[in-house]
């Protein structure tokens, strides 16, 4: 589309959608973010339940309570996890079969990531689109003395 | 731009302003629970699929509590029932808000096709 052809109410129309697109990314790139730290969260499982497999029952552990905190503790059991299923429900799992459960929640989300991250370059290349033909409007306008566009 | 508009129209405007607003907030609310819905009915299936000799916990706060499978079963259900309540009712208001947009909407579009010519 050449912006010479773009009619003022077309040049509307733009800015809404230009709008539009910007607030989708920004909601789009928050949800990554969320998705990004969830995918972290489950690495740190993951590795967690497989090194279980060098522990042994009666080790001496530090457990995190948070802010980068620790109390002492033993391992009670090296067989067993409690895995987070979500809605505040806990089940106990064998170390496989958490191991297992963890890496299907990983896959789930990196795919879900590559989706979102898919969406986000077509937004972005909408963006850049009407902006090229925004800014060229802006200069015509400029040209002829009027004002800013957007 | 609003200060060259006969009341009315500033009006009808406000009021759709306030309507796009309300819309927004029940939106949000609905992609909560449906959020909520999602999750319940994950740890539905994943409860289901358990051994019924499973050891299952219920997180409150910060502790998690043993507890049985059916119990918890039927907790969730009676969550998921009230979610989905909650949805409908939801779904009834956004499309209650909706049909009021639309028709704020073409009564501006009559008063803005009333108005004088500009300059006229």
């Amino acid at each position: 589309m050449s912006s010479a052809q773009v009619s003022e109410e077309e040049i509307r129309r733009l800015i809404l959608a230009y709008q539009q697109y910007q607030s989708q990314a920004e909601a789009l790139v928050r949800q990554i973010n969320l998705a990004q730290l969830t995918s972290a969260g489950l690495d740190r499982a993951i590795e967690a339940v497989q090194a279980m497999d060098k522990a042994y029952e009666g080790q001496n552990m530090l457990v995190s309570i948070g802010s980068g905190s620790f109390i002492h503790a033993k391992l009670a059991s090296k067989a067993k996890v409690v895995l987070n299923v979500g809605a505040g429900v806990s089940i106990e799992k064998t170390t496989v079969e958490a191991s297992e459960s963890l890496q299907v929640q990983k896959s789930e989300i990196s795919e879900g990531l590559k989706k979102m991250n898919d969406v986000l370059s077509k937004l972005d290349g909408e963006i850049q689109k009407i902006q090229t033909i925004l800014a060229q409007y802006e200069q015509q306008v400029q040209a002829k003395g009027g004002g800013q566009v957007v | 731009m609003s200060g060259e508009l006969p009341p009315q129209i500033q009006n009808q405007i406000a009021q759709l302003q306030q309507l796009q607003q309300q819309a927004q907030a029940v939106i949000t609310q609905k992609s909560q629970i449906e959020a909520l819905l999602r999750e319940i009915e994950v740890a539905l299936t994943e409860l289901e699929r358990s051994n019924e000799d499973s050891v299952i916990y219920k997180s409150v706060g910060e502790i998690l509590f043993k507890t049985g499978k059916s119990e918890l079963l039927e907790e969730l259900k009676e969550r998921k029932d009230v979610m989905e309540l909650r949805q409908k009712t939801m779904s009834k208001q956004e499309e209650r808000i909706q049909g009021r947009f639309t028709q704020l909407q073409e009564q501006l579009k009559q008063s803005l096709g009333q108005m004088p010519p500009k300059g006229g």
